[in-house]
């Protein structure tokens, strides 16, 4: 009885070997999609972007059939973000100011995946480069490598117990990291009872501008890399001044670029658009270019050639000049 | 002693010479060439650490910002409070004209330096032949009191509707939509 039941073990241990050996990348990318949506956890997680390192508590919950988000800064300026579906509030302890955004494409903090991988694979390729331990947590390395030279490396480490997300980069084309978020502990289902900003009576809030969505955009773009498509547009004012600003966002699935077109005449003073020509900042590459008396800026997480041909590309319509 | 002099000076251009010692040091400069370009040389080799770029500029550049300044016109505004006495005023006018000229220097060094940006650090593999018409900047993230801050806050502004990665960054000078517009300073 007792070598049926040691054989049976055996041949749950090794099934369950085989089951990890038989994922592949998207398999295990399409598991952490949804464990990312579904789980509760919590831990430190640390931001390198631009230079900077950036250590954040981190909580995820999922309620009523949304997963949310909060962020609670380990340094200065303090401040807690939290994220609801599509709605982002950030508090600012030392002034007790809060920031109400819609973002109406990412989804998280850490990394977006979209849920359906089987559309990407005309530019990209996924593939398990590896095993490693982070937080003490072993993973798989997932990589994402572009098949051009318009997009950036994406590398995933992914918890082989609970196929949640434990670090994530971003690398240029040299092979460069250019942002990293990393766990430094992670615990799951432990979770802190998420705190609601919105009835501090103490809270000086910015209004949270409704997104108009508009359809179509008042220009026409040219030919766009492979695979990126139009996945949102609205007309909002996203400054200090009410001027409404035509905000476009582009996706290839992991990669997202955003075309920004507003009116210089409307500007209350000079020196307020950005000056012509590439900037970059850390994975982020934008270039602006004067279009009649409106500016378009393109922005996105994609080497600085793909928004040059976005943004060369770009011509307003008639009406629109 | 002349290591007490350099340290004065290398204290002097890090901000973190007493007041005192800074007006003895700004007096120095004034009457002494040699003191003068060694301050020239510590402010250099303090821009090239800090920005690992070096733009030369002419030795009597600062000469030249001063001599402007002499030729401004003088304004008389009236006096809200008790006036200081003159030896005191003396010693602001010297430190005001002569610092104004240290910072002109360092800003003509970083708008060369910003505007002649040889190429993009993210994408340097990318056909660098495609890009080499597009003038390149590179804007700071950080908040400023120069006449860049409008353009950084839009720059600000676009990242933040792109995504909420700003949120997340160490350099975060994020403002509401129903802006404070004293935010920047608190």
């Amino acid at each position: 009885m007792v070598q049926l039941l040691i054989a049976l073990l055996i041949l749950f241990a090794a099934a369950g070997q085989a089951d990890d050996v038989q994922l592949n990348a998207k398999q295990i990318l399409q598991r952490m999609v949804n464990a990312m949506e579904v789980s509760d956890y919590q831990g430190t997680v640390v931001f390198l972007k631009n230079g900077n390192l950036e250590a954040m508590k981190y909580f995820h919950t999922f309620e009523d059939n949304h997963g949310r988000e909060r962020l609670v800064s380990v340094n200065s300026p303090q401040r807690e973000i939290v994220r609801k579906s599509s709605e982002v509030s950030c508090l600012f302890k030392a002034t007790k100011r809060r920031v109400v955004d819609q973002m109406p494409y990412q989804h998280s903090f850490i990394v977006d995946v979209p849920k359906n991988l089987d559309n990407l694979d005309v530019n990209y390729q996924f593939e398990i480069v590896g095993e490693e331990d982070v937080a003490m947590q072993s993973a798989y390395i997932v990589a994402i490598q572009p098949k051009d030279e318009l997009r950036y490396v994406r590398k995933i480490w992914v918890t082989k117990t609970h196929f949640l997300p434990i670090k994530a980069a971003i690398y240029d084309l040299a092979g460069e990291v250019l942002e990293q978020v990393v766990f430094t502990d992670i615990n799951v289902k432990t979770i802190a009872p998420l705190v609601s900003l919105a009835n501090n009576p103490g809270l000086q809030n910015s209004d949270a501008k409704a997104i108009i969505p508009i359809t179509p955009p008042p220009f026409s773009m040219g030919k766009l890399p492979e695979g990126f498509r139009h996945v949102f547009s609205s007309r909002e004012p996203i400054h200090e001044s009410a001027q409404p600003v035509d905000h476009i966002i582009l996706s290839d699935g992991f990669a997202s670029v955003s075309i920004y077109l507003e009116s210089k005449a409307q500007e209350p003073y000079e020196g307020l658009h950005l000056p012509e020509g590439i900037h970059s900042v850390g994975a982020i590459n934008s270039i602006s270019r004067t279009l009649a008396d409106s500016q378009v800026t393109v922005l996105g997480e994609v080497p600085a050639a793909t928004v040059k041909m976005i943004a060369e590309g770009i011509e307003l319509h008639p009406a629109a000049q | 002693m002349h290591n007490e002099a350099n340290q004065k000076i290398s204290m002097f251009i890090d901000e973190e010479l007493e007041y005192r010692e800074s007006v003895e040091l700004l007096k120095k400069i004034k009457l002494d060439d040699a003191v003068k370009a060694k301050m020239r040389r510590y402010q250099i080799i303090s821009h090239v650490i800090k920005t690992e770029e070096y733009i030369p500029l002419s030795a009597d550049f600062t000469d030249k910002i001063s001599a402007q300044i002499q030729q401004e016109p003088v304004y008389l505004l009236p006096v809200t409070s008790q006036p200081q006495s003159n030896q005191r005023k003396k010693m602001y006018a010297i430190a005001a004209s002569t610092i104004a000229a240290v910072v002109l220097v360092g800003k003509a060094i970083n708008d060369q330096s910003s505007t002649t940006y040889p190429a993009l650090a993210s994408s340097s593999t990318v056909a660098p032949q495609q890009l080499a018409a597009i003038p390149v900047n590179k804007p700071e993230l950080k908040v400023h009191a120069n006449n860049r801050q409008p353009a950084n806050a839009r720059f600000n502004d676009y990242l933040r509707a792109h995504n909420g990665s700003i949120y997340t960054s160490g350099e975060v000078s994020i403002q509401p939509y129903a802006r404070v517009a004293a935010f920047g300073k608190d």
